[in-house]
């Protein structure tokens, strides 16, 4: 078997929706126990997608998304016997993780002032909206709500749009999960050295927040609002999004210096219009931007995003196609180093799924197990892990404790 | 500053050398921010990040760049020519000593210097080498050149950001950099655990493709299963109301999922008739009526300041948050409770507010205990101090651009 980073770790996960559950699988390809804890009763929101739904995908599995590699058990948790056997669970775990709203964990006597007393080494990672603390903790908020809140969306969009964009992407959920791995493995190490576990209280509004230092800087330090630039950089130009030949088709480009330009301008045959004058600085190409991306567009309008980022990047320009999800699983490059890895499953079938963005020489982390179906590892995690005799497990079946 | 003892950060006791230019150097700084000791190598005219506006009262120096100053909180600085005979020696002396590398040149440029993994691995086979490129070490596009916004676009993400009819919109700050950065945090973290587990230290290859194709998988696992390409719709998100409405000073974002988000939603707007029809109790309902029922959000909104509607909306849990801007963000009462900026200090610069912890650890705090180093701040402390070098050797090597 390949060796994995983190193998002989164990996290009890409660996590649901996107961020939670982008953090504990980032753990699990690398090789922790990641068990996932469900109910019958309240399932995941994803396995009730009507899309789905309509597809005859019953929705008798975990969330399609983030659930590989993870065991999967349900628990009642409205019933008290359920939060006994995860606090059994939980006492034999490294790790436990949730992103509920604020007062569930309280009500059910797993707050990490309790589960402390549980095992006191423990390591548990919170990651709520707005975080544990402050005045508007209790506040409802979902993904789209943080990015305007931390001031992202007022910054993301063109200057003449009358209202900000922001995307559509729930992006700050990958931003909190990914930041999340590594507060929880920071801690890991910490109680490697020292022996104390400790609590992580991750807001998604302030990891998202730390993703845009420079502007929130130049407002602390210059009191400037940065206003919004579009594709544009502040500090040279070209750079922008062309269209390109074909129905919505678009490439991204990008030339920062004056050895880069004169490089896109050979590239590109050394058109009539790269030798105006205007174009021939940095500073006039700042000042004639407008004008320049027309020339750019009017050239890359007659090519397909990919013989723009060749011809580009043969020559040395950062230059790429905007990508959707048939373009992100068609790219050859991303074949060629496996980044794609489908996935059995007894009720959806096949399952592509991204693999691990990350490559390590000697333990990579692996696609091993794909999303568990519905208390699939009810068995080893009540009989095996905890050592419940299978009558006791049958009759917490029948009296929906395990449910 | 912050008196610290040595063992009471996150990952006190680990050194890394930083070699990251911005692709990459969100990585060491999460690490140096979580107590590692991390010592950024520059050329000796100083890192071309210092280059990198905007600076402190718009003055150009290479102390008064807040892009390096912000990615170089908690470390120590040193300059070396890695070109030069004795600089390649001097930094095998360094990684002797060292647990991480982080690296982001070209694949195959540390060959040509001969400090590839292979070799430095001999030196010390415990390091972890973490290698940050656009495309990764392997495949056709592995020389193609980076640009932020090459990694959003080809990612995925930006194809779901911008007006329906118009052109693709990439995010503010380098996003594409900030994610790389953050899940090579999480990979070399990762590593380091892998290294006490099985003994040997490892090299990571990260591409920035692959992270934002990973985190755009949402939209890749939707397209697979269903066939449904998710694409850009302006502002607003798959809910209705979810959507920037417009108000009197600004926008604000409201987001209703859930059916009592909705019942709360209707009552926060006075009940008007029309919208306590039964049928909007159904997303699906409300989605294919958008414009109608954007029509009463708008007609709410748009006499109101985004301070009130927060508020109010809030005290009737219906999930509205402002759009704020960067300097609204800043002086919002529950950023100033959590203590999300931190006042640091800084030769050049004086005393500033920069953005804070991504994450709040219990026991070991984030802070940041040193500012960014001026360029060659600890050459004597490093050089002589810890490779015994004097300073008479000091005075040659200076003399001979090697640091």
């Amino acid at each position: 078997m390949t060796k994995l980073p983190l193998e002989g770790m164990r996290v009890t996960d409660f996590c649901h929706g996107w961020a939670g559950p982008y953090m504990t699988n980032l753990l699990a390809d690398f090789g922790a126990e990641v068990i996932k804890i469900e109910s019958s009763k309240n399932p995941d929101a994803r396995r009730q997608d009507p899309e789905l739904l309509k597809k005859g995908i019953r929705g008798n599995f975990s969330l399609v998304e983030f659930s590989r590699n993870k065991k999967g058990i349900t628990l009642n948790m409205k019933h008290h016997e359920a939060v006994e056997l995860a606090k059994r669970l939980i006492k034999i775990s490294d790790v436990v993780t949730e992103n509920f709203s604020l007062r569930v964990m309280k009500s059910w006597g797993l707050d990490y002032e309790n589960i402390k007393k549980i095992k006191p080494d423990i390591i548990m990672a919170s990651l709520q909206g707005l975080g544990q603390t402050g005045p508007h903790r209790e506040y409802l908020t979902w993904g789209p709500n943080l990015m305007p809140l931390m001031g992202m969306t007022y910054e993301w969009g063109f200057p003449d749009t009358p209202r900000p964009i922001g995307t559509k992407a729930a992006y700050p959920d990958f931003i909190a999960g990914s930041h999340g791995a590594v507060a929880i493995m920071a801690a890991l190490h910490y109680r490697k050295r020292t022996g104390k576990g400790q609590y992580i209280d991750l807001a998604q509004l302030e990891a998202t927040a730390a993703c845009m230092p420079i502007v929130l800087l130049d407002y602390t330090v210059n009191g400037r609002i940065q206003e919004r630039i579009g594709n544009r950089n502040r500090y040279f130009a070209p750079q922008g999004c062309y269209r390109c030949k074909g129905d919505d088709q678009w490439c991204v480009i990008s030339i920062p210096t004056q050895e880069k330009w004169e490089r896109f301008c050979q590239a590109i045959g050394n058109l009539l219009w790269t030798k105006d004058e205007r174009f021939a600085t940095i500073l006039g190409r700042v000042k004639h931007a407008d004008r320049l991306d027309q020339f750019i567009e009017n050239w890359t309008i007659n090519l397909t995003p990919q013989e723009v980022m060749q011809t580009l990047q043969e020559a040395g320009i950062a230059a790429g196609p905007v990508y959707d999800a048939i373009g992100v699983l068609h790219d050859p490059h991303l074949k060629e180093r496996d980044f794609f890895v489908n996935l059995e499953h007894p009720d959806i079938g096949t399952v592509t799924h991204p693999n691990v963005p990350m490559k390590l020489s000697e333990t990579p982390g692996a696609l091993r197990m794909p999303i568990p179906r519905l208390g699939e590892h009810n068995d080893y995690v009540f009989g095996e892990l905890l050592g419940l005799p299978k009558e006791e497990i049958e009759r917490l079946e029948r009296d929906e404790v395990i449910v | 500053m912050l008196q610290t003892t040595m063992n009471d950060h996150a990952l006190s006791g680990f050194r890394v050398l930083d070699l990251a230019t911005p692709i990459g150097t969100y990585c060491p700084k999460l690490l140096a921010d979580l107590g590692a000791d991390v010592i950024k190598i520059e050329p000796p005219e100083g890192d071309p990040s210092r280059r990198i506006g905007p600076f402190k009262e718009d003055i150009p120096h290479h102390e008064r760049s807040l892009y390096f100053l912000n990615f170089n909180t908690n470390k120590r600085g040193i300059t070396l020519n890695l070109q030069t005979p004795d600089g390649k020696e001097l930094f095998q002396s360094l990684v002797r000593k060292a647990d991480i590398v982080v690296e982001t040149f070209n694949p195959g440029y540390l060959r040509s210097l001969g400090l590839d993994y292979t070799h430095l691995s001999q030196i010390n086979p415990k390091l972890i080498l973490t290698s940050i490129t656009p495309f990764g070490q392997t495949g056709p596009y592995k020389e193609y050149g980076e640009a932020d916004i090459v990694g959003f676009a080809m990612g995925g993400l930006m194809s779901m950001s911008g007006e329906a009819d118009g052109p693709p919109c990439t995010a503010p700050d380098n996003q594409a950099y900030m994610m790389t950065g953050v899940h090579a945090a999480a990979a070399t973290l990762m590593a380091l655990w892998g290294r006490e587990l099985h003994g040997s230290g490892q090299q990571i290859d990260v591409s920035m493709f692959e992270v934002l194709a990973a985190i755009s998988s949402g939209q890749l696992t939707r397209y697979t299963l269903e066939g449904e390409v998710s694409q850009r719709t302006g502002s607003h998100s798959d809910a209705t109301p979810g959507d920037n409405y417009p108000c009197k000073d600004g926008h604000v974002r409201i987001s209703i999922f859930t059916i009592r988000n909705w019942k709360n939603f209707v009552e926060w707007i006075g009940n008007p008739p029309e919208l306590l029809d039964p049928k909007f109790d159904f997303p699906k309902m409300r989605q294919m009526n958008m414009e109608y029922i954007d029509r009463f959000v708008e007609e709410f909104t748009k006499t109101r300041t985004k301070a009130e509607l927060y508020e109010s909306g809030q005290k009737m849990q219906v999930p509205v948050t402002p759009v704020s801007t960067p300097e609204e963000f800043f002086s919002n009462s529950h950023t100033i409770a959590r203590e999300f900026f931190v006042s640091a200090e800084h030769p050049e610069i004086g005393t500033f507010r920069l953005p804070g912890a991504p994450y709040k650890l219990s026991e070991t705090p984030w802070r940041v205990y040193r500012p960014a180093p001026l360029l060659g701040e600890h050459n004597v402390e490093i050089y002589q101090g810890e490779l015994e070098l004097s300073l008479e050797d000091l005075v040659i090597l200076k003399g001979n651009g090697v640091i």
